[in-house]
């Protein structure tokens, strides 16, 4: 246990964050004379404060002011590997930027694993506590808001009675000018400028710094703002428990704070961080396994429609204003949300980069349904010139003698024909991506003759600005002092524009051409927000140094992801617009949430959570989580109410069993107040929608079937030959070398028309990867002539060659897994995304009957079976071999009793390169789909490729690649990631 | 002669010059002169105020346009006293028409650095003030720009506790140094660190006179030609492309009131000693005030590595408790292009860390969005909206 304790300031009590659990423990606790010193990493904002769009004529923010990890901005983006999680840094934590939404989860998301105190609406007392505190209410100052028409209209036009799920969810803000309900501070009305999201600058959100924050400090709570928790760690020191080790960001230097009490609401990822590097020593419930374990990022998607056939104004409102539950036919239970989301209009350009042309459709949903109408603005034209490319040259190289016009560009021969035409405007933006170093080359060239970032560079110790890593630095000073940091100034001007003079190019232009930096037909908008109750739990892991990777079950939620985007695309086809989703869930399928929850789960058993239902750690006298880090499952619903609701309830529990509180004071008297006021709260607001309408959206919706299962499937033809068992070659390398010395080429054809994933869920969960075949082969058999037969059977696709019972059976501390288990993670520890982690070998096995099943082809394709990157080779090249069942199986198929298998023939064969282009690649197709537009379909073929060819990167590129990530580690001496299962 | 400039020399005219004030420092052969002017309140004073200009320019900052904020303060009642201080281009060109006062510029640059005016000038001008109006009548300071810095370095040392004050403004700076990105690389490139070796005879550098600037200077800004504004008509815009080069643009000429495009505004600009600018870039390097030439063991303080570490001395003016005693009012115009509105919002979140209970109600923030940093004083719309509160945070 460390004891560095020495010129540490001591306080009883000491909360970390000012979110909705900080906020609300803060204020508790000082109302109880306790002087909680507050902790907030983030800055103060006022309505002035909160940093703005870019200036008019400028491209980016004030990343300073926007950016935590640069000068303690407004913004925390987290990359966890496998999703992004957005914070809020500052005083009111995520109230500062959140959409005021305060809804109460269903009471079928609050059933286990939560603890039994919380199930149904147990929690619902304190709810009404919260709402006393924060006066939620629909936004009522403009019924006529358009987007909020708009969007109820397309709701109720979905169909199958979904629009019953329609409501209009309780905000947090004030619609009056008049004093706080809580603290008595003057506010001002809602002006609805949507910029919620961004900060209010009117004075009208009731963020946290407005009510619980400023009852803190008006009852003694000391607020130290720009002071990062950087680690915790027990102590003995007196009746001191813990040690609070800070940055203070001001004075630029650690400071070390003593706690009796420590609270933890630093945010569900943070919280769970700070807990899984704390010095705990002792740590009898052995909560340092299980930290992190159900973590959720609450099936958060966005979408923005764009050309909507009205006017939606999303600037015009706050920025929720309606909402729509979507219950999940498959499953009991979960749901989804849909809700509008408003922005203020200096954000217009901003939000024009989700149709980026670089992006080159890839997040297209939907494409427009109908032509532009009258008073519809004209869509976004792609109106580069066209010019010949070089990527024609490498589609010769690929596909040699494949008669072209010159200057053709056909990418779509590499593309699956179900994605051929909207492919096609893909096309035209690739020509002018590769435009791009052509354009920017010689300027480049010609800029790197000046002086001054030289100078810059020669400065730089053991760097020379003539070396080639010293010209590489003065490129990107360039290119990141021109673009990234210019606003409106002249310099930037200037320089961006020696940097594009020699295509003409101004950067408003190339941002607008490129980035989709453009604000057309800004009004005919609409953005969509979706979040829902996750299908699984995921887990957080962090490295010592506090590098956070998130690992989920996205096969699990990506289903959750695809039905949220395919309503979402329903309500872009209502209004008439084109559906946009999120560009890094599109591209690299990595989700963003801002409702990140678990990771400390509550539990009643010491031994399946982290935390007890109070929010005591298990174990760990004095150590308490009161944010949604304690959440043992996402609760579907916007999570700030809930959060606040259970730091309220948790907060209680520890005053009641506090001895020394001096109950005259007038801050328990005020707590009191507030607690009788808040006594029936829900029921004298009967008409607000405190929770969504779940049962009414089931019964309107019904038991409708689940959607067929989406699979995927192509065809293969591979061609060789076979030799009788009596001259089989031994090995592979001996069957090329006799390919290669005269055997009779094309004596065995493999056309197989139908290799399918019926269901792409069961085949990626599925160790084997196991593929339906069909087709016919040509070859003669044993005492016979040449023909075509007949064959079934299956693919074992990418398997490794190891035992495939042995491949999932990473080990897991047993009581990880039983928390998993517990939260409800469907097979603890198996997980396909850890099996296709893997850098092992890989084998595609055929096993095909020929016929009546008398005899059986079994071809193997290795891959990385020797060094270096022959994976053209090794993907199409199938060492076959033929057995004979003998005796032969019944009519019937039954094998007979005492059959043996012998060894008949064996052989090689390939694929044609100029086949596969032509055939294989583009007859990939997705089955199971609703029509083409369904936009599943593009999830499961980037599913599906996402598998094969990840599957290929990891097998032949585990050493550049772990050079790469060795050298961008952040933290170069702490753990190395491990394969999943190896507790870090 | 045009509207403004009449009024200008009215205003002028109703200044009392004081007798000079003259200020012994170390390491100096002569004392340096500074001015001392007294535009007197109407009325029975209710109050007096001392207002200190930034760098680069001189106290005719205060009265711009119309008389100014000086002729506004003097209005709602305030004894308003201007102090051209040894940064001041009054002060310069009295000091360069002479020899070096020291046996080296660097020798000489030690003398002209924020610590010394800090300890000297505005205590030398507080005591003068404090003679002339009686103990009793409240006194507060408004420091501008790197006077603002000054100001809160003054705050910290203890300077102005033997006088009485009250009520302190800080304009765009006080303790916390923070530039937009075009002022980090410029300091980052230590041009004028350089200038010490290059050009030894260098004292001072006038953004009126390019002509005089040392070729690195000029080469400097010549690097691209144009980026430092597109040049216009008049000496007015070519001395704002300087000043941008210099310091970063400090107005947009569109929003200026009407009348101050005419040449009037050269007057207010001058020579500034190379020792104030070499410790502004020291400050701006390190992010928060500090003595001249502190070891800078922590050179950019929110590199979280470095500062973690916690290395480097304190800095003596990093101690909030003597502002505790003071009215304390930030002003951060919102398009700030010279420094970072950032200075003051650190500023902001600083003083409320420190002990919220005594802090509460004596700490207040004013931002101006759209306003660039002289447009405070000199902008279109700066008397309707910025006069008001900041005479109110002056106590008139």
């Amino acid at each position: 246990m460390n004891t560095q304790t020495a010129g540490a300031e001591r306080h009883d009590v000491v909360v970390v964050g000012t979110g909705f659990g900080g906020a609300v423990a803060a204020c508790r606790l000082a109302q109880h004379g306790l002087s909680p010193l507050v902790l907030e990493r983030g800055r103060r904002y006022e309505a002035a404060d909160f940093p703005g769009a870019p200036a008019p004529g400028g491209l980016l923010p004030d990343v300073a002011r926007w950016a935590y990890s640069v000068d303690q901005g407004l913004w925390d983006p987290l990359d966890l590997g496998e999703i992004v999680s957005v914070q809020a840094a500052g005083y009111g934590g995520g109230s500062l930027v959140y959409a005021n939404v305060h809804l109460r989860a269903p009471a079928e998301a609050m059933d286990a694993p939560w603890p039994r105190d919380y199930r149904g609406d147990a929690l619902d007392p304190w709810h009404d506590l919260v709402a006393r505190m924060l006066d939620p209410a629909p936004y009522a100052a403009a019924p006529e808001l358009p987007k909020r028409r708009q969007l109820e209209g397309a709701f109720a036009a979905l169909g199958r009675g979904t629009g019953r799920g329609t409501f209009r969810p309780p905000l947090a803000i004030r619609q009056a000018d008049g004093p706080n309900p809580a603290s008595g501070l003057p506010m001002r009305a809602c002006t609805g400028c949507g910029a919620c999201i961004t900060g209010c600058p009117e004075r009208a959100k009731n963020t946290l710094d407005w009510n619980y924050l400023a009852l803190a400090e008006r009852h003694g709570a000391r607020v130290l703002t720009q002071h990062e928790v950087v680690r915790i760690a027990r102590v003995a020191d007196g009746d001191m428990r813990f040690r609070v080790d800070v940055l203070d960001h001001l004075a630029a230097r650690p400071r070390q704070f003593l706690a009796r009490d420590l609270f933890l609401c630093a945010g569900s990822v943070h919280s769970t961080r700070l807990l899984a590097t704390a010095e705990l020593g002792e740590d009898p419930a052995g909560v340092k396994a299980r930290v992190g374990v159900g973590y959720s990022p609450g099936a958060d998607s966005i979408g923005v429609v764009f050309d909507t056939t009205e006017p939606s104004h999303p600037e015009q409102g706050p920025t929720i204003t309606t909402a729509l539950v979507v219950p999940d036919p498959g499953e009991s239970g979960a749901f989804s949300l849909i809700e509008d989301g408003g922005y203020a209009e200096a954000f217009d350009r901003v939000v024009g980069t989700f149709r980026a042309p670089l992006l080159l459709g890839r997040n297209r949903a939907t494409s427009a349904a109908a032509p532009p109408r009258a008073g519809q603005p004209p869509r976004q034209q792609d109106a580069l010139p066209s010019v010949p490319s070089p990527l024609d040259a490498l589609l010769d190289a690929l596909a040699p003698g494949r008669a072209r016009a010159p200057g053709e560009l056909s990418p779509d021969v590499f593309l699956p024909g179900q994605l051929a035409d909207s492919f096609a405007p893909i096309r035209e933006q690739l020509r002018q991506v590769i435009l791009l170093p052509e354009v920017a080359g010689g300027t480049v060239a010609r800029l790197l003759r000046d002086g001054y970032q030289r100078r810059l560079v020669s400065r730089l110790p053991g760097f020379s600005p003539d070396g080639p890593v010293g010209r590489a630095i003065l490129r990107l000073l360039r290119w990141l002092v021109a673009w990234a940091f210019g606003d409106d100034e002249a310099i930037s001007r200037v320089a961006f524009g020696e940097l594009t003079r020699a295509g003409g190019l101004d950067r408003h232009a190339l941002a607008a051409r490129w980035l989709g930096y453009a604000a057309t037909g800004a009004r005919h908008r609409l953005v969509l927000l979706g979040m829902g109750r996750d299908a699984a739990p995921g887990q957080l892991r962090f490295t010592p140094g506090g590098a956070a990777r998130a690992d989920l079950d996205l096969y699990q939620l990506t289903p959750g992801y695809s039905a949220a985007e395919g309503t979402m695309s329903a309500i872009a086809r209502h209004l008439g617009g084109e559906l946009r989703t999120s560009p890094l869930w599109a591209s690299l399928g990595k989700p963003i949430t801002v409702h990140s929850q678990g990771g400390c789960p509550m539990s009643e058993d010491p031994a399946l959570g982290v935390t007890d239902p109070d929010g005591r750690v298990h174990g760990i006298p004095g150590l308490r989580v009161l944010d949604g880090a304690v959440f043992p499952r996402s609760v579907g619903v916007n999570p700030s109410a809930t959060i606040a609701a259970v730091a309220e309830r948790n907060v209680a529990r520890y005053l009641e069993g506090h001895a020394g509180i001096d109950r005259s004071l007038p801050g328990v008297a005020e707590y009191a107040a507030q607690r009788a006021e808040s006594l029936g709260w829900a029921s004298r607001h009967r008409d607000l929608s405190l929770r969504p309408p779940l049962a009414a959206a089931r019964a309107a919706v019904g038991a409708t079937p689940p959607d067929p299962p989406l699979g995927v499937e192509f065809s293969e033809v591979l061609e060789g030959y076979l030799s009788p068992a009596d001259t089989v070659p031994a090995g592979v390398d001996a069957c090329r070398a006799a390919e290669a010395a005269g055997r009779p080429a094309g004596a065995l054809t493999l056309d197989l028309s139908r290799v399918a994933a019926v269901d792409l869920r069961v085949f990626l969960e599925d160790a084997h990867h196991r593929m339906v075949v069909e087709g016919e082969v040509t070859l003669a058999l044993p005492g016979d002539r040449a023909a075509r037969h007949p064959v079934k059977g299956h693919l074992e696709l990418l398997v490794p060659r190891r035992k495939p019972g042995a491949l999932f059976d990473a080990p897991q501390p047993p009581s990880r897994v039983a928390a998993l288990a517990a939260l409800g993670a469907r097979e603890p520890g198996v997980t396909v995304a850890g099996a296709e982690l893997d850098s092992a070998p890989r084998r595609l096995e055929y096993v095909l009957e020929i016929g009546d099943g008398r005899y059986l082809l079994r071809g193997t394709k290795r891959v990385a079976d020797d060094p270096g990157p022959d994976a053209w080779r090794d993907t199409t090249e199938l060492a076959v071999t033929l057995y004979e069942r003998c005796p032969p199986p019944s009519a019937g198929g039954e094998a007979a009793e005492g059959a043996v298998v012998l060894v008949r023939a064996a052989g090689i064969a390939h694929a044609d390169l100029r086949r596969f282009l032509e055939r294989q690649l583009r007859g990939l197709r997705v089955t199971g789909g609703q029509g083409p537009d369904d936009p599943r379909i593009a999830w499961a073929l980037a599913r599906f490729a996402a598998f094969f060819f990840g599957t290929l990167e990891r097998v032949y590129l585990p050493g550049p690649w772990g050079a790469v990530a060795r050298a961008l580690d952040p933290d170069p001496g702490g753990v190395r990631w491990a394969a999943r299962g190896d507790d870090p | 002669m045009s509207t403004e400039r009449a009024a200008f020399a009215r205003v002028t005219a109703e200044l009392h010059t004081l007798p000079e004030l003259s200020v012994a420092t170390a390491g100096l052969s002569r004392p340096l002169p500074l001015r001392l002017r007294r535009l007197p309140a109407r009325g029975t004073p209710r109050g007096a105020v001392l207002l200190l200009h930034g760098g680069n320019s001189g106290s005719d900052t205060f009265l711009l346009p119309g008389g100014g904020l000086a002729s506004a303060l003097a209005r709602a009642g305030l004894d308003t006293f201007l102090l051209d201080w040894r940064g001041s281009p009054w002060t310069m060109r009295r000091l360069l028409e002479g020899p070096l006062l020291a046996p080296t510029v660097a020798a000489e640059c030690r003398a002209f650095t924020y610590d010394r005016v800090a300890e000297e000038d505005i205590p030398a001008a507080l005591a003068r003030i404090r003679a002339l109006v009686g103990a009793d009548l409240p006194l507060a300071v408004l420091g501008h720009c790197t006077s603002g810095g000054t100001l809160a370095m003054a705050v910290a040392g203890g300077h102005l506790a033997p006088f009485g004050v009250s009520r302190v403004v800080h304009v765009a700076l006080a303790t916390f140094y923070e530039v937009p990105w075009d002022g980090w690389v410029k300091v980052e490139d230590f041009i004028l660190e350089r200038l010490l070796a290059v050009a030894p005879s260098c004292r001072a550098i006038d953004p009126r006179a390019p002509g005089l600037w040392p070729a690195v200077m000029r080469d400097e800004a010549d690097f691209w030609p144009g980026a430092w504004l597109t040049p216009g008509p008049g000496p007015t815009l070519e001395l704002l492309r300087r000043l941008t080069f210099m310091v970063g643009r400090a107005w947009t000429p569109e929003r200026l009131a009407p009348g101050l495009d005419d040449g009037l505004l050269l007057d207010v600009f001058g020579p500034f000693h190379l020792g104030l600018f070499l410790h502004s870039g020291q400050l701006v390097r390190r992010g928060f005030a500090a003595p001249f030439d502190q070891a800078d063991r922590i050179d950019r303080p929110r590199l979280r590595a470095a500062a973690l570490r916690g290395s480097g001395p304190p800095s003596p003016y990093l101690d909030p408790r003597p502002f505790r005693g003071v009215e304390i009012t930030l002003v951060a115009a919102g398009a700030n292009r010279v420094w970072h509105r950032d200075s003051i919002d650190l500023m902001y979140d600083w003083l409320l860390n420190d002990d919220p209970a005594a802090r509460r109600g004596r700490v207040q923030k004013l931002v101006f969005p759209g306003y660039d940093l002289q447009e405070l004083f000199w902008g279109r719309d700066a008397a309707r909206e910025v006069y008001g509160p900041l005479t109110r945070a002056l106590g008139g």
